[in-house]
């Protein structure tokens, strides 16, 4: 790659000896993947469902355009065997909707060695939801495997047809950090070359910081008749952001900051995030399209966003001690809406592991990766 | 429905002279100015007069209206006994008359009540006032609906029919979450269960408004959806619901939100139990203090 800021960090020119392996081969998967295969380092794409990538199988590759240039790269290794994709590999990329990743990270298991790292690509606190699996099969993520976590995936990427990505990298790095904090300067090391991350205190900070997370669920609820008749076919960044709707969007991001400032994490808007990633708050402020290309409505708008997200921020505040009203309103309209207790899905302090600390204890834990006895 | 009239109707030049008299002086103003007209008609009514809060609420528990419980005779309904429209300057369109249910506060008063609007109308009693409070239809259908088509109503401004355009089935499978946490309310106040759907049938209206396509008379939104119907309606029952130990999540939900959008506080400057002074009575307390005064 050209670009010398972008999340990817420049081949030093030596033969990379990496083996990486990417899971999930939606479009942040396959353009993870295709970026990396382009860069020259060994990669392999592992989705559990054949469907996905019969077309890319029998092209052997992916169509690029966008930040990569207009290109075929090709893929040698695309496989739903796990045998095949997962063994003997270094570095594992898993880049699944959060609903997933944990289906992902058992797959990943029986191929977990010492020094090997696993980094979940949007992680929304997915590394700490590892810890009690690895502790499981006495593999220690103080000493063994490396866990950690991006805040959104190094690259936007959107399917134009099953073989033909579009794919966009940032200007800038993507948040990360590795569990527990202390390890991420080994994980910059590790990674280095792969990916770049903008290394942060710890993982809560990828974590609450998820974009996708900040703008979708208000959004989505003040809109929610209109995406029903639409049947999906809005363009909800587009045609759904009236002021008051951006007036509960920024209730949500006041209440995440909040959280924030409780853990000793510094706030950060979500305007100055998406600006940090080197897009813009326009994309939510102003008419006009991202991608140059009609958005639409997809189900994880909820079905993620908000069990990961407005969840996970109400849940946070609720051990801190922080009010998070907007989050627990729309976290539970959304749950009657869709007949789903989103409360007890999400991902909450129990499914971290945090359950019974307070929040002096989690800041210890998050950076040391010791609990309180 | 009441056949094409012209009706002689007197303009009084002042607020004395309109009620100066009065057998029934009727108030039949959205509850968001209700208060407004109370301040301004108590002083000039006299007793033994009847005074009607078509649009109830609550209204006659306020305090300045609760000081005349006794020497005026006090009415709420539930709304005004026709869904009707202006239609210019001189003109009204009545749709359907409307079997709204009413109560005297205090409630051993509505027997009189009745004795007054029974010449005028057909309409069933309710418990007391905080029964008809709490049957306020509009308090149902409003606010989370309109929450789950906010984007839409914004964008439209005028021209967003709720009933038309915004009453998907997932709205109203939310709407009937909503009601059924109202209703668990009035079960632990001991008042009437009817949910939404039954409420319609009392009134008269079935099949009910969200369950039809509109017809043309439906009316455009306007911001009292949410700017009256929460703070005097889902305030209400969820205030009496946490004085209960009823649990409203959802409604509790649709109030911050509806707050958000509209940049307000309607617990603050809503109609809570306590500001209807029923603040800390439990259910048979309740009953007692509506009952009596």
């Amino acid at each position: 790659l050209a670009e010398t800021s972008c999340g990817y960090s420049n081949a030093s020119g030596v033969t990379d000896l990496r083996r990486i392996a990417v899971l999930g081969a939606g479009p942040g998967g396959v353009s993870t993947a295709a970026v990396l295969a382009k860069r020259g380092l060994d990669v392999a794409l592992y989705t559990r469902t054949g469907e996905t990538i019969a077309a890319i199988v029998e092209r052997g590759g992916v169509e690029t355009d966008g930040s990569l240039g207009d290109g075929f790269v090709p893929l040698p290794v695309v496989t739903t065997d796990p045998a095949v994709a997962l063994a003997e590999r270094d570095i594992f990329l898993i880049a699944v909707p959060a609903y997933g990743q944990m289906a992902m990270l058992d797959t990943v298991m029986p191929f977990l060695r010492r020094g090997s790292a696993v980094v979940f690509l949007t992680g929304s606190g997915a590394s700490l939801e590892a810890v009690a699996k690895l502790n499981a099969k006495d593999l220690d993520p103080n000493s063994d495997v490396l866990l950690s976590e991006t805040m959104s995936l190094p690259q936007s990427g959107r399917f134009l047809g099953p073989t033909r990505v579009r794919i966009r990298i940032p200007s800038s790095k993507m948040r990360g950090a590795a569990f527990p904090g202390r390890r991420t300067a080994e994980l910059m090391q590790r990674i280095e070359g792969v990916l770049g991350l903008f290394a942060r205190p710890n993982v809560l900070d990828p974590a609450l910081n998820n974009p996708n997370f900040l703008i979708h669920p208000a959004p989505m609820l003040l809109n929610y008749a209109a995406v029903e008749r639409a049947q999906g076919q809005l363009s909800i960044m587009n045609e759904g952001m009236t002021p008051a709707v951006l007036r509960c969007m920024d209730a949500v991001d006041a209440e995440k900051r909040a959280v924030e400032v409780a853990y000793g994490l510094e706030p950060v808007t979500v305007d100055d995030i998406y600006r940090e990633i080197g897009s813009s708050p326009d994309i939510y402020r102003k008419p006009g399209e991202p991608f140059n290309m009609k958005d639409r409505i997809w189900p994880r708008y909820v079905l993620e966003d908000v069990p990961y997200g407005t969840v996970l921020i109400s849940s946070l505040g609720a051990l801190a001690g922080v009010a998070t009203p907007i989050c627990d309103g729309i976290s539970h309209v959304l749950s009657v809406a869709e007949e789903k207790d989103f409360f007890a899905l999400g991902r909450t302090t129990e499914r971290l592991g945090l359950a019974g600390m307070n929040v002096a204890q989690v800041g210890e834990y998050v950076a040391t990766g010791r609990a309180p006895s | 429905v009441i056949g094409d009239f012209n009706v002689p109707v007197a303009v009084a030049e002042s607020i004395e002279a309109a009620v100066d008299g009065a057998e029934l002086v009727a108030i039949p103003v959205p509850g968001s100015v209700q208060e407004r007209y109370l301040r301004m008609v108590l002083p000039h009514l006299a007793a033994g007069q009847a005074l009607w809060l078509c649009q109830g609420g609550g209204g006659s528990l306020l305090p300045d209206a609760r000081a005349r419980a006794n020497d005026l005779l006090l009415i709420e309904s539930m709304y005004i006994p026709y869904s009707s429209r202006r239609t210019g300057p001189a003109e009204v369109v009545v749709r359907s008359r409307l079997r709204v249910p009413f109560a005297a506060f205090p409630a051993r008063r509505t027997e009189e009540a009745a004795r007054i609007l029974g010449q005028l109308f057909d309409l069933p009693r309710a418990r007391d006032v905080l029964e008809v409070a709490f049957q306020n239809v509009n308090a149902i259908i409003h606010p989370l609906p309109c929450l789950l088509n906010w984007g839409q109503i914004e964008d439209r401004e005028s021209e967003f029919i709720l009933t038309r355009d915004g009453m998907t089935p997932k709205v109203i499978r939310a709407m009937e979450a909503f009601d059924a946490e109202r209703v668990a309310v009035c079960r632990a106040a001991g008042l009437s269960t009817r949910n939404v759907d039954e409420l319609y049938e009392l009134l008269g209206m079935v099949p009910p408004p969200y369950r039809r396509r509109a017809s043309a008379a439906a009316e455009a939104y306007e911001d009292r959806y949410i700017v009256e119907d929460v703070p005097i309606g889902a305030v209400t029952f969820a205030s009496a619901g946490r004085q209960l130990g009823v649990r409203t999540p959802l409604v509790d939900s649709t109030i911050r939100l509806c707050d958000t959008i509209y940049a307000m506080d309607s617990w603050a400057g809503g109609r809570t139990m306590e500001r209807l002074g029923l603040g800390g009575l439990d259910a048979p307390a309740l009953a007692g203090a509506l009952m009596n005064g």
